[in-house]
């Protein structure tokens, strides 16, 4: 097989997407969702922490920027609504709190720019500390310990995470889970397309030397700690519409879920997926969001498994000692992770 | 034809101790100009202090009229100073071309967006330089290894992809920290000849660091000698050969450092 | 006597937070590696000590404890050294996937439980300069004074403590001169493990509840505490410990003037004090400015 139908096979993944609504349900549509997200997340990561070489557990601040910034920007001020909001358009407010996750990493770069790897890493912690007080406290805008509800995203009438106007295809109704499925993919093939592009052209070069070498890097005319802030810049953004297509898929969002522990699953998928790979990182993300959820779809019929609570062996711990493992496996066994697999995979079919 | 550079009474200090001191030699346009001297004597640290990776507690350096002294490795790359590091710091998991590209970063413009989007003029841009860029590795050697990646090259392969790399800046002067380190000496010759089209072909200036005597005497027109931080002796080849400072400061050493040269890598590539 | 009552508490708490820092820096000076697994080695050795002074004493307990860290800390020391890679970011986020693992496994030992430390200080009180203190947080106090100043005797008086700063230093030149780079490895794990170990006992007792599944995550506390430091120093991590410390005694105890700080600021406030620092000074007080290799 040549090289370039090699290189497209990925890219025949998205057929059986576009066609995933129509088999089946909204259940399992919704951890698709919810890991294409995830995948996208990732691939901002995977841009800051495998071609930048810089370390962030600040993940889920970001995540929450754009959920948050999503939420209170299209909200109107419906009496009783339990916090306020601006009432832009919905999807105005869906690309401004896109950007509010780029200024606020933007924000953070007087630290970003000066701060490298590790220290970045450990320093990127109160982030999520500071994030996650602020989300508790500041109640108007954010609702406070009982979160907010999400609005309705939608186009000239047409409800992308709703169920107006009613809309019948092949026989199966559209509802929000379906829609917001469509725009999911949609989004995450930009996303790993503009992510790809960033890799492999002029910024990924210069990120990639930096990390190898900043002194190199420096006599070669980068300008290294701004490189280092627009890096930081870069994947909070790719961090905000994963927030903003989180709290669609949520549609209420709460401060409990944007903690370390996200920041820490964001590492674990680029980690699993191959550190500075954007296959990687949509694999890595996709198995990582997914595997809890379909953990405990089947907890039923798991018998091994304890009901939530009861302190036995429950559906999320038992994935969190699956990521555990999978982390520490890759990092000794192959550093390369999914994207290394995939790689020889493809040379395989290259060479029958 | 290019421009002069001046170092002026430059002083480094780490803690206590003068890595240079009160150094002073003048790079002339369109030469190959030698920085000798034994292990210690700071001539990387004067290349450090030139490219803006070291800044000097005192002196100045000037390309031209334009005072470099207090400028950034990235302002000082675009003025037009390239450098090739002696322990090869290339991107070891990239390609030979990628590698390359990132030394034209100075003459290209697109950013974060317009590559992300993939505007037009990124596309142009791209499809150029990498036309340019293709010339420098024929010129180096390289043209049939664009997309092996640089850590599966054979060390001396890197060292020229070093070279290749700084030529990339398109660079007025070239900074190059022993070139011919660790080659066997059919390898050098080519290095040599290299260095010296390098300054015929593209009339770039080269300061050179080399622990090669044959190689340095061979190739450069004018040597300045270091030990301890301090210039001990300048001049053309000749001149510098029968300078009693210059055989007394490497009297000291030569046993030693004979059998460092002629028994090949002494200095170990670091991975890439 | 308000502000006296704070700044002990907050001493005695920077102690304890001393300690679990010190522990971060010993290991980041041995191996490179700032080990964020740390808070889940701390709760496995409380957890020990927990479980095992409920079954004959509290001093067996504590040396059961000590052991069980230790040990934890050179298994965790050997798994991280098997990842063979120049990519120094790798071996950290390594200690995160075996922070993942233990805390799950431990949190399912553990369960819904609270278990006290059955310590002799118990929820006894002692006044002193006119201001009441938990006798547990006073033992806390001179332990942590104890350690520390064994640590600092350890590492700059003994052949040993020489080895292991030549080797912070510069580990290939220290290898090349005959100091085993796994020894000292696998001995700055077990010092830094024991240390959280001790921290976690105190970090449990009176006045706090007791040691919960979720007690590993306070070990976190020290994080802010190594930057504001600098994470290669010693003497760094004990004043960022006492920094946290008592930034969070006076933040806890005046949270009703600093009320639109919001609810529970205490903990977020060493944050804000390290971001302040790294604005000043990026590598922390004491912390040395790294030097480009070129």
């Amino acid at each position: 097989m040549s090289d370039r139908v090699a290189r497209l096979l990925p890219w025949l993944l998205v057929l059986p997407l576009l066609a995933m609504p129509l088999y089946v349900d909204g259940s399992w549509l919704i951890i698709g969702i919810l890991g294409m997200a995830g995948a996208i997340g990732a691939i901002g990561l995977t841009v800051l922490t495998g071609t930048a070489g810089q370390l962030s557990l600040a993940h889920a601040f970001f995540l929450a920027v754009g959920a948050y910034g999503y939420a209170f920007l299209a909200a109107g001020s419906e009496p009783g609504g339990e916090a306020s909001g601006l009432g832009l358009p919905s999807t105005v407010a869906a690309l401004a709190a896109v950007l509010l996750a780029g200024l606020a990493g933007l924000a953070f770069s007087p630290v970003a720019a000066r701060v490298k790897g590790l220290y970045l890493g450990v320093a990127s912690l109160a982030l999520v500390f500071i994030g996650e007080h602020v989300l508790r406290n500041a109640a108007p805008l954010t609702g406070g310990f009982n979160g907010r509800r999400v609005p309705t995203l939608s186009i000239g009438g047409f409800e992308l995470t709703g169920r107006n106007p009613e809309l019948v295809v092949l026989g199966i109704p559209f509802l929000e889970r379906e829609r917001l499925w469509y725009l999911s993919v949609l989004v995450l093939v930009v996303s790993i397309v503009v992510a790809t592009r960033i890799v492999r052209g002029r910024p990924g070069r210069a990120l990639r030397l930096m990390r190898d070498s900043a002194a190199a890097a420096g006599s070669m005319g980068v300008e290294v700690r701004r490189y280092q802030a627009s890096a930081f810049v870069c994947s909070s953004m790719f961090a905000g519409v994963a927030g903003v297509l989180t709290a669609l898929a949520f549609q209420y969002i709460v401060p409990q879920y944007f903690t370390l522990l996200l920041s820490v699953t964001f590492l674990a998928m680029v980690v699993i997926g191959g550190l500075g790979s954007v296959g990687g990182a949509v694999a890595g993300g996709v198995f990582v969001t997914a595997l809890p959820l379909v953990l405990e779809k089947f907890s039923t019929s798991l018998t091994f498994l304890a009901d939530p609570g009861t302190g036995g062996l429950d559906a999320t711990m038992l994935a969190h000692l699956i990521f555990g493992a999978s982390i520490v496996l890759v990092l000794v066994v192959e550093p390369g992770g999914l994207a290394a697999l995939g790689g020889r995979l493809r040379t395989l079919v290259r060479r029958s | 034809m290019t421009r002069a550079l001046t170092v002026e009474g430059v002083t480094l200090q780490f803690g206590g101790i003068r890595a240079l001191d009160d150094l002073s030699f003048t790079v002339e346009p369109g030469t190959v100009h030698a920085v000798i001297g034994p292990n210690g004597a700071g001539k990387s640290s004067t290349f450090n202090v030139i490219s803006g990776h070291y800044r000097p507690a005192a002196g100045s350096i000037r390309f031209g009229d334009t005072d470099l002294t207090e400028m950034a490795p990235h302002r000082i790359a675009r003025e037009g100073i390239g450098r090739a590091f002696q322990n090869i710091a290339l991107s070891g998991h990239a390609t030979v071309v990628d590698n390359l590209m990132v030394a034209r970063h100075r003459l290209t413009r697109a950013g974060f967006l317009a590559t992300a989007l993939g505007l037009p003029g990124a596309r142009r841009e791209e499809r150029i330089h990498r036309e340019r860029v293709r010339e420098i590795a024929d010129f180096v050697g390289l043209g049939g290894q664009l997309n092996a990646s640089a850590g599966t090259l054979a060390y001396g392969d890197r060292k020229r992809l070093e070279i290749a790399r700084a030529l990339c800046t398109e660079p007025e002067i070239l900074l190059l920290d022993e070139p011919a380190a660790g080659m066997p000496a059919f390898e050098k010759w080519d290095v040599a000849s290299l260095v010296l089209s390098v300054r015929e072909s593209l009339g770039i200036s080269v300061v050179l660091v080399e622990h090669d005597m044959p190689v340095v005497m061979a190739i450069a027109d004018h040597i300045t000698v270091l030990d301890f931080g301090r210039l001990i002796a300048e001049g053309t080849p000749e001149e510098v050969q029968s300078s009693e400072a210059v055989i007394a400061a490497y009297l000291g050493e030569t046993a030693a450092h004979d059998q460092a040269v002629t028994t090949a890598p002494s200095t170990t590539p670091t991975a890439c | 006597m308000k502000i006296v009552q704070l700044l002990f508490l907050g001493l005695s708490l920077g102690s304890i937070y001393a300690l679990i820092a010190l522990g971060f820096v010993v290991i980041y000076k041995g191996t490179k590696v700032i080990n964020l697994a740390h808070g889940s080695l701390m709760l496995l050795g409380a957890y020990v000590v927990a479980v095992v002074s409920e079954h004959s004493n509290f001093g067996l307990g504590v040396a059961a404890g000590l052991v069980t860290a230790g040990l934890g800390a050179i298994v965790a020391e050997r798994v991280v050294s098997l990842a063979r890679t120049h990519d120094h970011l790798v071996p950290t986020i390594l200690t995160i996937g075996l922070d993942v693992l233990l805390a799950a496994e431990l949190s399912r030992r553990i369960g819904t439980e609270v278990f006290s430390m059955g310590d002799p200080w118990g929820d006894a009180r002692v006044t002193l300069l006119g201001t009441v203190l938990p006798q547990a947080r006073i033992a806390a106090t001179i332990v942590g004074i104890a350690v520390i100043a064994a640590f600092f005797v350890v590492f700059r008086m003994t052949d040993f403590g020489t080895r292991m700063r030549a080797s912070a230093e510069d580990a290939e030149t220290a290898a090349l001169m005959g100091i085993s780079q796994r020894r000292v490895a696998m001995v700055s794990w077990a010092m830094g493990g024991a240390m959280a170990c001790i921290a976690g006992i105190f970090l449990a007792a009176f006045p706090n509840a007791g040691l919960d599944h979720h007690s590993g995550i306070i070990a976190l506390n020290a994080i802010p505490a190594i930057i504001i430091g600098g994470l290669d120093s010693s003497e760094g991590a004990v004043l960022g410990g006492l920094i946290v410390g008592i930034t969070q005694s006076l933040v806890q105890g005046y949270a009703d003037a600093l009320h639109f700080l919001g609810g529970n600021a205490a903990p977020v406030a060493p944050y804000v004090v390290m971001l302040a620092v790294l604005m000043v000074r990026p590598s922390g007080i004491f912390g040395s400015k790294e030097l480009a290799r070129v």
